[in-house]
């Protein structure tokens, strides 16, 4: 079976939530795939790992006792910030409605008011400023399925080499902003070179043993071969993460 | 009356749930001395909007789904994303009497830590699942995402620790 997505299948089957249709799938795939089988005991050990971690948590014997005296009290008045922010919106366009009426000194009502009765402000000070033009969001094509050939082969894993190549060789694909590259170093370190095509990606890391490089952060890749090259020899593996 | 049967029914849940939802908060913050306060927020924040409770998800979802909220903005305003160097902890662990039980108790402890290394969104899922023994539907349905997105997030957490797990033994 080549299915991508075989290791979230293989997760539900532990997990117990896939259809018997599926279930079928994933049994028939095992018994023909060594490397699936390793999948499914590592995750199996790493999900008993998990279920044993769970610690014995004393919850202090006085805490129901006072949550229910706390809120026998009168309820909290609630600020319905909705109606502040509706208000506040009103109240702000009411008063542009009001300056542009003022200002507009063709309007034959304006030149009796400034006649009758000075207004004291100055136009080019008080002139409320317009709300600033947003940058145009760029939108990337989500429709557009990244084939990531070479890390689908090896089941999500890329084994840390000199290079990782990324391919994405379907007409028009580029990468999509949902995918995360995790770098699991051996020791923790501040600062690791990461290049993609040559060009130097920013990452944050604070003292810790993995890197997470949202999508966010890099740049928008077409489709093509990129290299991804990292310069730090304590890398233990390198994992590409999209999306589901 | 009908507010003294209200007020009942709340007090009830408080009984009920109270341990859970403390539980909850712990494994999801790992700070027992802020979880008082905050399991306190949340039954608070549940008691205020308990009249609107119209009951279209469960009350557990519905309890969780407040705690979740209280856990998030703990963790803004606490700018929890310092990691914590697995290695220290490791490295003490393994260099003392090597009986059963210290080795037992200093792999609970890694497996805890690299858990909190993980990405806060994939905690979540960890913990729902295994911890408080949520099915992916629950889980969905509490953290507002589709069926899909649980599983795949639950493979790549668990892909994830057993690296971290091997890379570490």
């Amino acid at each position: 079976m080549k299915d991508k997505h075989i290791g979230e299948l293989i997760q539900g089957y532990i997990d117990g939530e896939l259809s018997r249709k599926q279930e079928k799938k994933v049994r028939e795939h095992l018994r023909e795939c060594a490397e699936c089988r390793r999948m499914l005991q590592e995750k199996k050990g790493t999900v008993k790992l998990i279920k044993n971690s769970i610690e014995e948590i004393n919850v202090p014997v006085d805490l129901i006792g006072t949550i229910i005296s706390q809120t026998s009290q009168k309820r909290v008045a609630r600020v319905e910030w909705r109606y502040i922010a509706i208000g506040t919106a009103a109240l702000f366009i009411l008063t542009l409605v009001v300056f542009n009426f003022i200002k507009d000194s063709s309007h034959p009502i304006s030149k009796d008011m400034e006649k009758q009765a000075p207004i004291e402000y100055t136009r080019d000070s008080e002139e409320p400023i317009p709300p600033k033009k947003q940058p145009e969001k760029v939108t990337r094509d989500k429709k557009i399925e990244v084939v990531k050939e070479d890390i689908d082969k090896k089941k999500e894993y890329v084994s840390f080499f000199e290079e990782t190549r990324l391919v994405f060789p379907e007409e028009g694909s580029v990468v999509g902003d949902d995918f995360e590259i995790v770098i699991i170093l051996r020791e923790p370190t501040k600062k690791i070179d990461l290049k993609i095509d040559g060009e130097n990606i920013k990452i944050h890391s604070s003292d810790s043993n993995i890197l997470y490089i949202h999508s966010d952060s890099l740049p928008l890749l077409e489709k093509g071969i990129h290299y991804l090259s990292l310069g730090d020899p304590q890398i233990q593996s390198i994992l590409f993460y999209k999306e589901g | 009356m009908w507010k003294k049967k209200q007020r009942k029914r709340f007090e009830e849940i408080v009984k009920e749930y109270t341990p859970r939802i403390f539980r909850m908060i712990y494994n999801m913050t790992g700070d027992y001395e802020n979880t008082s306060d905050l399991t306190q927020d949340v039954f608070m924040n549940a008691w205020n909007a308990f009249d609107h409770f119209r009951g279209d998800s469960s009350i557990y979802t519905w309890l969780y789904r407040i705690a979740l909220n209280r856990v998030f903005q703990y963790r803004k305003r606490a700018a929890r994303y310092k990691t914590i160097p697995i290695d220290d902890i490791f490295l003490s662990n393994t260099n003392s009497n090597p009986e059963k039980g210290v080795i037992e108790r200093a792999d609970k402890e890694l497996v805890k830590r690299l858990i909190q290394n993980l990405p806060e969104k994939h905690q979540d899922v960890l913990i729902l699942r295994y911890y408080e023994g949520k099915d992916y539907s629950t889980i969905a349905d509490i953290l507002n995402i589709p069926i899909g997105t649980v599983r795949s997030r639950l493979h790549r957490s668990v892909s994830t620790l057993t690296n971290l797990y091997r890379g570490k033994k």
